[in-house]
């Protein structure tokens, strides 16, 4: 298609065609560098607050850093992180939180049907289920603390109902503790997962359950054959969400409920970063493991998109 | 042209205008800075003085020493003016100072724990011994804790002593102990073994003989036991150079008794997790019937027990043991001074007067915290609660006082040991694992040195 500069002019004129070709190459140069200059602000604020800190994080794993001085010593930090054990517990500890997500995502769907359609007390849920995703995750951790402490709610509840064999230090053995993480984790991701899912089913016309229900489909029939699939987008989001968040937002709920003990047995591995970085003052050692746990959620985000997306193509 | 004129001239006017304002901020400036070099504003963290009441929560900062004491500073010194912050404890306020002078705006004066708690942030600190008269080494103890390894005269002075803890013993409530059948009055059995069946007769009254808290199980009992069995000072100096393990003999056989408070249910459950007001409220109603705490806890425990509080030493671990009769505490707290701040003068200045002979004495009568560390001041005249003298007399026999051995040991050390002790007192690891693990981080420090 011919544009306003090629009209009427022939070709067998090229020093005048050229003359012409001169003014479109401008209004191109300068539409490209009003765009890159549009850019610019963007750029230099990811490079400044990302790139540079990534880059001297990078830098510093290799080195020796207590804040202040530096000396180079190779792959010593990955060596070291490697050889004491720490990555294998930290990474069982952050497997741990992942391995849970199904179980928030189950609970999730269930809630949102059961609001969805109505069932008794549902409306009550309604102005309610969302309060604990607005609490701080320390007043969640320290509220759970509180519950869960040898003398706290649940050991007394437990003796007043006769149960006392039942009572125990909940935070002070690794299996008891992580159950109260998680348990603090699905209280608090479960209002969230609530709001998406329920916010997607609204637009979900309800002829299709209508039918389903009419064609003799079963309550979990439907949930499974119909709700699921229907919510697939919402479904993916929720859980690359939680993924992330398993790897580098776990921190503040450790550090309020279990502080990462007994034994480091609940520390995952932003938390371990923390502790070595601001408690020992070895950074060059936090750096390296801050460069892993990197690579390990760009890895399994990367994975989680990829076998979402073949989902979507099938 | 009379526009191009007037162009011209109204640049003038604005370049003269511009000149006028430079001029006189140029000048002006000075004159602010002269007027503000008067006055010093000083800022101070302190991690080591009470500054509120468990019992009595209307009282406010104002009413507890410290704050009394920098008040009666800035009457003193017209243009100084101290901004006093009063962070969480340790470990977050180390963190919270670390990161801080990682950004050089962190406080002048740090009002911390001593020895490796402070020698550990020493990068950030100001030497002090340019600062230190022959009179202040001489009428205020506890220097080998705020110096380099330990040694006053030898290694360089990071701190000025701002108190001892006295000797952390048990604070006993008489009127449970009376019930077991148990003279409150007299000493305990004088070694772990013996002081076990004492243990078994309290559980026996049906009372808890203990309550210890997430931290005092490894500071006051463990590091205690094991300070014991290698004499001392230069034994522990040992565990930490590799010279000796924790997983000899010795030390293990204090770890696997130590372990035996929790596993025969001699101590109120859920100690590593347990928070040391917590286990003082347990203690105060009558779930347990001692604790172990130093002279800091004197004042809020007689509020609580009034006469029902008693105190009595922990026993020795055996009878082989060379330093007997004792307990760990000493002078475990520190003025220091930031190595970037630009009021050094002025903060020595604040830490000199904190430290008075007038500001002690005021200290000691509002009997409040730890114990003064001055030999000035006469103390029997000035403490108005028993035990207190009776602290401050233990204290004053450094033949019966292991200084806090979690103060000698390096911080990672010592995070280590209580992170590992959690599952040692709860069974989830054996005594034998919990020393290799102890030896494993030293040795893995030691690589790093």
């Amino acid at each position: 298609m011919k544009n306003a500069f090629d009209a009427g002019v022939t070709v067998a004129r090229p020093a005048r065609a050229g003359l012409l070709r001169l003014p479109a190459l401008r209004i191109e140069a300068r539409t490209n560098l009003i765009a890159y200059l549009s850019l610019l602000p963007a750029f230099a604020l990811v490079a400044a607050l990302m790139w540079y800190p990534l880059g001297v994080a990078l830098y510093h794993s290799f080195t020796e850093w207590d804040g202040l001085n530096s000396s180079w010593v190779g792959l010593q930090n990955y060596r070291q992180i490697v050889k004491t054990g720490d990555l294998r517990l930290l990474l069982r500890n952050n497997l741990i939180f992942l391995l849970s997500i199904p179980g928030i995502l189950a609970i999730s769907l269930v809630v949102t049907v059961l609001l969805y359609e109505g069932v008794a007390g549902s409306r009550f849920f309604r102005s309610v289920y969302y309060l604990p995703t607005i609490l701080s995750t320390v007043v969640v951790g320290f509220l759970m603390k509180s519950l869960f402490w040898s003398q706290g709610l649940v050991n007394s509840l437990f003796d007043t109902l006769g149960l006392g064999s039942g009572t125990r230090d909940w935070l002070g053995t690794a299996n008891t503790a992580f159950m109260v993480l998680i348990l603090a984790f699905y209280w608090q991701t479960l209002g969230q997962g609530v709001l998406i899912f329920l916010s997607t089913l609204a637009n979900i016309s309800t002829d299709i359950l209508d039918a389903a229900r009419l064609d003799g489909a079963g309550w979990s029939q439907r949930l499974v054959q119909i709700i699921v699939p229907l919510l697939r987008p919402a479904i993916l989001y929720f859980s690359i969400v939680n993924v992330v968040w398993v790897f580098v937002g776990v921190f503040t709920l450790v550090y309020a409920v279990t502080g990462g003990g007994p034994a480091y047995q609940t520390t995952p591995m932003d938390f371990m970063i923390y502790l070595r970085a601001f408690q020992s003052d070895d950074l060059g050692y936090a750096s390296a493991l801050s460069v892993i746990l990197l690579v390990i959620a760009t890895g399994v985000a990367w994975a989680q998109l990829r076998i979402f997306d073949r989902m979507e193509t099938e | 042209m009379t526009t191009k004129a007037h162009s011209i001239q109204s640049r003038r006017r604005v370049l003269r205008a511009g000149a006028g304002a430079a001029a006189g901020l140029a000048l002006g400036l000075p004159r602010i800075r002269r007027a503000g070099a008067a006055d010093v504003e000083l800022t101070m963290w302190q991690m080591i003085f009470p500054v509120t009441d468990p019992n009595d929560k209307s009282k406010k900062p104002e009413d507890f020493w410290i704050h009394q004491a920098i008040k009666r500073f800035e009457e003193a010194n017209p243009g100084t003016s101290v901004k006093l912050e009063d962070p969480p404890g340790a470990p977050e306020t180390f963190t919270k100072y670390r990161t801080a002078s990682i950004a050089k705006n962190g406080p002048d004066i740090f009002a911390t724990w001593s020895g490796h708690y402070m020698l550990d942030m020493k990068q950030y600190l100001e030497p002090l011994d340019p600062y230190v008269t022959t009179e202040d080494r001489a009428r205020i103890f506890g220097w080998e804790a705020a110096t380099e390894g330990f040694k006053p005269g030898e290694g360089t002075t990071y701190g000025i002593p701002a108190g001892t803890d006295g000797v952390v013993c048990f604070f006993t409530n008489k009127e449970l102990l009376q019930k077991a059948g148990v003279d409150p009055e007299a000493p305990l059995p004088p070694t772990f073994d013996e002081f076990t069946a004492l243990l078994d007769q309290i559980k026996a009254s049906g009372t808890t003989p203990l309550v210890l808290s997430n931290q005092s199980f490894v500071y006051h009992t463990l590091n205690y036991w094991t300070a014991q069995v290698v004499n001392g000072a230069p034994g522990l100096q040992e565990l930490i150079d590799g010279k000796r393990n924790f997983s000899d003999p010795t030390t293990l056989e204090v770890a696997r008794k130590w372990a035996t408070l929790s596993n025969k249910d001699w101590t109120i459950p859920g100690t590593p997790t347990m928070e040391e007001s917590q286990a003082a409220q347990l203690l105060f109603a009558g779930k347990a019937a001692m604790i172990t705490s130093g002279a800091w806890f004197i004042r809020d425990a007689r509020v609580a027990l009034g006469d029902k509080l008693g105190m009595v030493k922990i026993p020795d671990f055996n009878a082989d043991v060379t330093i007997k009769d004792a307990g760990v505490g000493g002078p475990g707290t520190v003025y220091v001074v930031s190595n970037y701040s630009e009021k050094k003068d002025a903060a020595i200045a604040l830490i000199k007067h904190l430290v008075s002979k007038e500001e002690q004495e005021k200290r000691a009568t509002a009997n409040e915290g730890a114990l003064i560390n001055v030999n000035d001041v006469d103390y029997t005249t000035l403490y108005n609660e028993p035990l207190r003298l009776q602290q401050q007399q233990w204290v004053s026999d450094p033949a019966h006082v292991i200084f806090w051995p979690d103060n000698v040991y390096p911080f990672e050390l010592i995070t280590e040991i209580i992170q590992r002790a959690q599952t040692a007192w709860t069974g989830d690891s054996s005594p034998e694992e919990f020393m290799k693990q102890l030896d494993q981080k030293r040795d893995e420090l030691l690589g790093k040195s």
